[in-house]
């Protein structure tokens, strides 16, 4: 009995311990940081805190952070559940090898992603003469920043969705077609409600991905005010100016975005634990 | 509406899980396919339902005289029920017994009234009128495999195949279910294929069975046939317990023996089931004494492990309870056994590997 309580405390010790540096970690290296940035936007007062997003050249970059997202999350979307689809429910050949690319742009540096899509669409690239003799304009405007932005976010609708339909195998999805049920009624109402939950999660990781991309779009962009600045590339150019104030104020727009992701991402899994646990009840 | 299959075979990669099965099924019965593990019946049946593709041009599958080798799961029109009930988890139990219906396009889908009219009339059947709002987990296995099969029967399939539809439940859920499902099948009265592994159930459920093994037919037949005769070695094995005697064939005569006599007469091996062997204390020429190892007497019948004194081989009898009490057997005592119904198989009709 006594050895139990000798054990049981030191586990307690050990077990303090290990929190309170988890804990001075998190203050020093995410608490921290995530102040300042407020600190500093609002250090000339909430009037120059609003007014940094009056700026011209801050709303065009807002407004192109905004298009961006918006087309690249549909389109992630499709080709998310496109890809999982295929993967988890058909057997076909080259299915390794689909697998390997989905996970190409997370193991590519960004830097590399925007330069690939220089090397082929810029002025020297392989097809910059056709583009160049069409009048058509890719890498500088606001197609590459696009393909750039799609091809570092196209991995987190997929990686979520592929695991989650594997477990789930196809026998619902067969019941349904004996029953009559075509594709598109099979896929409306019984594999969407099946994946909706982590459908949504992927497409936020999607999404914050989108907003906050700085390598690949920094590659393609130019840095042209007012044209083909993201928020992140205009943060960039605001501090290189000493524009503090400015520079931080949209920073804490990009800030309150990933805690409004991260709050949307906890629901998320709250909510599908408790459909788990319910499932799990099932068996 | 009848279903004829013929010259079917079916690989996958260099495994080949069905041979060339022939097999008709007439119009309103209920047939039992049976067999091991692995021996081809969900295949089969999935084949039947058009969720898998023969080996091209390999065979046909007709439909009263409509070949739907290469029809679409949707034409053929079967209620098909999964081994593992597969029922849609994010819906109540009346939308997915509903789902058949309202998935038809407009035109030939019924009214809502209609729909939750046959619905109900479904529920009833099955016996879960009071369950409509409940989702599939809040069910147990039992209810989900009634949904299943009233889901299943919800279009009016022209034909209902289900996958060991019993084959996760207990022993008397087991029991209580299959006499139900022969109680709907005479009610209801569609063609009807189903597999099970499980010998008492196809015979008691089946008009006919087609036991299967390693891909193949190895009889068809009705519970008795295949009981009574079966066409050979596999397929008495399959269908009931069996005791196995080592002797020689005599004038047309087997002849249980262990001596060295008649050294030049072939060999064989017979086969005789625990209830054709007759127990007595008295010895007589053609007997064979055991000793009796182990009794257990439960319900109508007595089972009796015995050992044979000259060979030590372990023989399995049953009698009746009536003749039990008779004969007022106790453990480690000798009695006679005499062999009631010897078969013996020819050597074409032994098990293949
Ligand atoms: N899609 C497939 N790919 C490869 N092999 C398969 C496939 N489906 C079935 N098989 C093989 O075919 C054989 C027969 O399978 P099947 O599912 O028909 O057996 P079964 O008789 O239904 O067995 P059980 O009683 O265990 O359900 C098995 O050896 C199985 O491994
Ligand atoms: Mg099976």
């Amino acid at each position: 009995m006594k050895t139990m309580t000798t054990a049981s405390n030191e586990q307690g010790w050990t077990a303090r311990l290990l929190i309170a540096a988890a804990v001075l970690f998190l203050l020093v290296f995410l608490l921290l940081p995530l102040t300042a940035v407020f600190v500093e936007a609002f250090r000339k007062g909430v009037g120059a805190y609003f007014k940094s997003f009056t700026d011209p050249y801050a709303r065009s970059a807002i407004k192109l952070t905004l298009i961006v997202t918006a087309t690249v999350i549909p389109l992630n979307l499709l080709f998310g559940i496109t890809a999982s689809w295929a993967i988890t429910k058909f057997e076909f050949r080259g299915k390794g090898l689909l697998l390997t690319l989905i996970d190409l742009p997370f193991a590519v540096s960004p830097i590399v992603a925007g330069l690939i899509f220089v090397l082929l669409f810029g002025s020297r690239g392989w097809f910059g003469p056709w583009l160049k003799a069409h009048d058509v304009q890719i890498i500088f405007a606001l197609p590459g920043i696009i393909l750039a932005t799609l091809f570092v976010t196209f991995p987190f609708v997929a990686r979520e969705l592929i695991p989650l339909m594997q477990s789930q195998g196809t026998e619902e999805e067969q019941a349904a077609l004996v029953l009559g049920a075509g594709g598109w009624q099979i896929f409306r109402k019984v594999t969407l409600p099946n994946i909706k939950w982590g459908l949504l999660y992927g497409l936020i990781l999607c999404n914050a991905r989108a907003i906050g991309e700085f390598g690949a779009v920094s590659v393609v962009s130019g840095h042209i005010r007012g044209q083909t600045n993201t928020i992140p590339l205009h943060i960039e150019i605001l501090y290189n100016e000493y524009n503090f104030a400015a520079a931080f104020a949209m920073a804490s727009l990009l800030t309150l975005l990933a805690v409004a992701t991260l709050a949307i991402r906890s629901f998320i899994e709250w909510k599908t634990r408790r459909e788990q646990a319910a499932a799990l009840g099932e068996i | 509406m009848s279903i004829q299959i013929t010259n079917l075979t079916k690989t996958f990669g260099s495994f080949t899980a069905l041979k060339n099965i022939s097999l008709t099924v007439g119009t309103g019965e209920l047939l039992a396919l049976l067999g091991p593990s692995g021996c081809g019946k969900t295949t089969l049946l999935r084949i039947i339902a058009g969720l898998e593709t023969p080996d091209p041009g390999s065979g046909a599958v007709i439909f009263h005289e409509e070949d739907v080798t290469n029809s679409g799961v949707r034409q053929r029109q079967v209620g098909f029920v999964f081994q593992h009930y597969s029922l849609f988890r994010h819906m109540n139990i009346f939308d997915n017994i509903a789902f058949g219906l309202n998935v038809r396009p407009r035109k030939s889908r019924p009214s809502k009234e209609e729909i939750s009219q046959r619905v109900h009339a479904l529920l009833k059947l099955v016996q879960l009128e009071r369950h409509a709002a409940l989702y599939p987990r809040q069910l147990s296995g039992g209810q989900r495999q009634r949904v299943a099969l009233a889901r299943s029967l919800a279009v009016e399939p022209r034909i209902l195949l289900l996958d060991e539809p019993f084959g996760a439940l207990d022993a008397k859920v087991r029991k209580d279910l299959r006499r139900w499902l022969r109680r709907l099948h005479e009610e209801i009265s569609i063609t009807s294929v189903f597999v099970t592994h499980d010998q008492d159930e196809a015979m008691e459920v089946a008009d006919r069975i087609v036991v299967m093994n390693h891909g193949e037919i190895e009889q068809i037949g009705t519970p008795q046939e295949v009981y009574d005769h079966p066409a050979n070695e596999f397929v008495y094995h399959f269908i009931g317990d069996v005791n196995l005697f080592h002797g020689r064939l005599e004038e047309g005569k087997v002849r249980i023996e262990s001596s060295e006599a008649g050294k030049e007469k072939p060999e064989v091996v017979a086969y005789v089931r625990p209830h054709e062997i007759e127990l007595s204390r008295t010895a007589h020429p053609e007997a064979i004494a055991a000793r009796v190892q182990h009794l257990s007497i439960a319900g109508p019948v007595a089972r009796i492990q015995l050992v044979r004194l000259d060979t030590n081989q372990s023989v399995e009898a049953e009698i009746t309870r009536q003749l039990y009490d008779e004969l007022q057997l106790r453990t480690g005592e000798t009695v006679y056994v005499n062999l009631r119904n010897l078969r013996v198989f020819r050597p074409e009709e032994r098990t293949r590997p």
